[in-house]
């Protein structure tokens, strides 16, 4: 086990997806990339017990294993899994139930897109700030939700998204154009000091 | 599970329960059966285009103001509606194919609906020119009563001598005054074209016809207008062998 994670280093995702056919611990190796930030995808668009979330992402983890002969190397593997995984919440939940109480902003980026795409005051508070945004997503409607945690919170671009969510970029663009309007007009009937 | 350690248990799953990636040939066989499905679904989307174009190009446009109270009535009383929900139902279907195969998701609706119609209008034409239309429009009679209620209605339209329209197969000539019809659902009428407007070309025998009159007595039915029925070739094989018909001079005036 030891050898196999470390002839993981400097390998690709695509690289791995052909060893994981051949050895099956080399996916243990894509299993450990993606963990993390998958559970807190779960947790983002599914607001569900931490047990459950860790079930949703072992049965999306067996999908991908049982499946790793149809990865299309035209996409990303990132988007792949992902795409997995938000189709295994909706199997499982039938419904995206985004309720984040707040929400931890993985990186400085993130955070910047957000403040830089909704004309947010960069002095604000980031704990106040993380609260409110949780607080309006939780208003939106589905489908706005989950196309804004992609490209706010997981930090996806257009054409991931389109991946993930399996929709023509077009629809995508039109969907965050949507999403936006909605989250700006959420803030303002909400009287926030964004 | 516990201590997060999702990657570890999974992996001990996948082993116990000797899981293993299902083979490439699963997913080819897949992605092919789509694909041939979508194409299937074009081409029966195409052959319905054509027969509804065979059908719309041979429909009455030369008489329209005598079987009907206006061209909107008359259109809308001739339209291939059976045809037109068949395309459409193909286009869906096509289109359902489409939008699942690999990168289906790629393409926005509309061009995916409008490729299936642009390229069911294209291939459409194409199998009108060759005549495919002629002959599925021929194929699917089976059951003539459905075909002439459902399918093609103008069929239908035709046979109803009570309202001064009958359609037939020319199949015999008496003298220059008198000829006999045979209906489409078989019944002989003797037909009195005295004072009939009549086709500029010859009308032969076993040649299918449409004739505007009135009905006259049992199965006499006096003609005010003939018509050569065009895009109802099938009315031929009414007239029986033609063996039988020593006759082939033209019915002219």
């Amino acid at each position: 086990m030891v050898n196999v994670m470390f002839n993981c280093k400097g390998k690709t995702d695509e690289e791995l997806v052909s060893l994981a056919l051949g050895e099956a611990d080399y996916f243990l190796c894509l299993m450990k990339r993606y963990e993390a930030k998958l559970l807190r995808y779960i947790n983002r668009i599914a607001n569900i017990r931490q047990e459950d979330a860790e079930d949703v992402l072992q049965d999306s983890f067996i999908k991908v294993y049982e499946n790793l002969n149809n990865f299309d190397d035209k996409l990303k593997f990132s988007s792949w899994i992902y795409r997995i995984v938000h189709n295994q919440v909706i199997s499982n939940f039938r419904k995206l139930k985004a309720r984040p109480q707040q929400i931890d902003w993985d990186s400085e980026n993130i955070l910047n897109n957000l403040i830089a795409d909704f004309n947010i005051s960069r002095e604000i508070d980031r704990e106040y700030l993380s609260q409110k945004v949780a607080q309006v997503l939780e208003e939106l409607d589905d489908k706005y939700q989950e196309v804004l945690i992609l490209k706010y919170l997981e930090d996806k671009n257009y054409q991931e998204i389109s991946d993930i969510l399996k929709k023509p970029m077009g629809t995508i663009a039109t969907l965050l154009s949507r999403a936006k309007q909605q989250f700006k007009k959420v803030v303002k009937d909400k009287k926030f000091n964004l | 599970m516990s201590d997060n350690n999702v990657s570890q248990d999974t992996l001990k799953k996948i082993k116990n329960k000797d899981i293993k990636p299902k083979p490439r040939w699963h997913f080819l066989l897949k992605d092919y059966v789509v694909w041939i499905f979508g194409f299937i679904s074009l081409l029966v989307g195409s052959l319905s285009f054509s027969v509804v174009l065979y059908m719309l190009v041979n429909n009455d446009w030369d008489i329209y103001s005598q079987i009907s109270n206006s061209l909107w009535q008359f259109i809308l009383t001739t339209l291939p509606y059976f045809w037109l929900l068949f395309l459409l139902i193909f286009i869906g279907v096509a289109y359902y194919n489409f939008r699942h195969t690999k990168g289906g998701y790629k393409i926005a609706v509309h061009k995916l609906i409008a490729g299936s119609i642009i390229f069911s209008i294209l291939f459409g034409s194409f199998l009108y020119k060759i005549g495919v239309a002629q002959t599925m429009d021929g194929l699917v009679i089976g059951n003539e009563y459905f075909y002439k209620k459902v399918i093609n209605r103008r069929a239908g339209a035709w046979s109803q001598p009570d309202k001064g329209l009958l359609a037939g197969v020319l199949i015999y000539v008496e003298d220059e005054e008198h000829v006999t019809v045979k209906g489409l659902d078989g019944e002989l009428w003797q037909v009195d074209v005295t004072e009939a407007e009549l086709p500029l070309l010859p009308v032969e025998i076993s040649m299918p016809l449409k004739i505007i009159g009135e009905v006259q007595g049992d199965n006499i039915f006096k003609a005010k207008a003939i018509f050569p029925m065009k895009g109802m070739r099938f009315m031929k094989d009414k007239g029986g062998p033609h063996s039988m018909l020593d006759i082939k001079r033209p019915l002219e005036r």
